[in-house]
């Protein structure tokens, strides 16, 4: 594959990723152009890039988490405002589904950084083993760290909901 | 088969696993009404934490042309696309493939049919100290045709976008499969 192919095919996936997982368009756009000038050196040293898409996610991640670290707490992301899903849906509906989410975002943010990167990844529906090799974890371990993140962050939204 | 915990349903709705392990889950979901509750709670979790993912996305993505600087230090850009600056939407873009597909090839098509019809064309020698008055369009018993083709191709090397073109004239007096000098085009 050429720099050019990986570069149309991967841009929005990464900007994508990049947007979640810092929260902001300037910043994540900044951190997907980084990478892929990265890619562009590796590919003229000749370097062998083994599976491309795990090469682009792992560097991704990597300078998102670098990113994160910098500043001295996760910044808060600003909600985006959610259009009614259809004409129909009372108000009361749309409050309460917006809150949901809402609530949804906050938990997130408050889960720990390599459990927030998988929850990021999981979103671009990847294998659990490229997961596990982005994250550096076991293939075995990605479906059990999957699976008390969610339930974390559901019994969160539902606690909130209740208080 | 034991009832089935959280993990093993994930795996089961993210297509995780083997064929063999997933017809034993299916056949215990059908037979147990307190993990059929347990898989729509898991479904219902997992959309949840992917709808609000979604929510922390942009709508549309334009993707950027790309950026560099080479070995010499000089600042090169790259197009993303045929189509530098093309906005992507969330909407289903199916569509959109075979249609660029049938527009190049009729591209394609339109431009090779005129190179390929008629007589060969042979360029008059440059070098010959005939070749202005040869190119005089006043003289009515010469009549020239010039095409111009511009290729437009990225060199493979600095992957900048580089255009080529050739240019070749034909003597319409001249019969038909002769020449009088040989084929020098170049690129």
């Amino acid at each position: 594959m050429t720099f050019d192919t990986l570069y149309r095919e991967y841009y929005e996936r990464l900007y994508r990723f990049a947007c979640r997982m810092l929260g902001t368009a300037e910043e994540a756009k900044d951190t997907v152009q980084e990478t892929f000038v990265k890619l562009h050196s590796a590919l003229g040293s000749e370097t062998r890039i083994k599976n491309p898409r795990t090469w682009l996610y792992t560097v991704t991640a990597n300078l998102c988490r670098n990113q994160l670290k910098r500043k001295t707490h996760y910044r808060d992301v600003i909600l985006k405002q959610l259009e009614p899903t259809t004409t129909q849906e009372s108000v009361e509906a749309d409050i309460v589904r917006k809150e949901r989410l809402a609530r949804m975002q906050k938990a997130i943010q408050s889960l720990e950084e390599r459990d927030r990167t998988l929850i990021m990844l999981y979103q671009d529906r990847l294998p659990y083993a490229e997961m596990a090799e982005i994250i550096g974890v076991k293939p075995s371990s990605v479906a059990k760290l999957l699976s008390r993140s969610i339930e974390k962050l559901t019994k969160h939204v539902k606690v909130e909901a209740r208080s | 088969m034991n009832c089935i915990d959280q993990e093993t349903l994930l795996r089961y709705l993210d297509g995780e696993m083997p064929i063999p392990d997933r017809k034993e889950v299916t056949l215990h979901l059908e037979a147990c009404a307190k993990c059929r509750a347990e898989f729509e709670a898991t479904e219902a979790s997992r959309e949840l934490v992917h709808k609000t993912i979604a929510s922390l996305e942009p709508a549309e993505v334009t993707v950027p042309a790309f950026e560099y600087k080479d070995p010499k230090g000089l600042r090169r850009s790259l197009s993303s696309s045929r189509h530098p600056g093309l906005t992507t939407t969330i909407l289903p873009r199916a569509w959109m493939r075979p249609a660029a597909i049938l527009v190049a090839a009729a591209l394609i098509v339109a431009v090779a049919i005129p190179m390929f019809s008629g007589d060969p064309i042979t360029p008059p020698d440059p070098s010959s100290e005939t070749f202005e008055s040869e190119l005089d369009h006043s003289n009515p018993n010469k009549a020239w045709h010039q095409r111009e083709l511009v290729f437009t191709f990225r060199n493979s090397d600095t992957y900048a976008v580089e255009h080529a073109v050739i240019t070749s004239t034909r003597d319409e007096n001249q019969p038909s499969g002769e020449t009088n000098s040989p084929d020098n085009r170049t690129l």
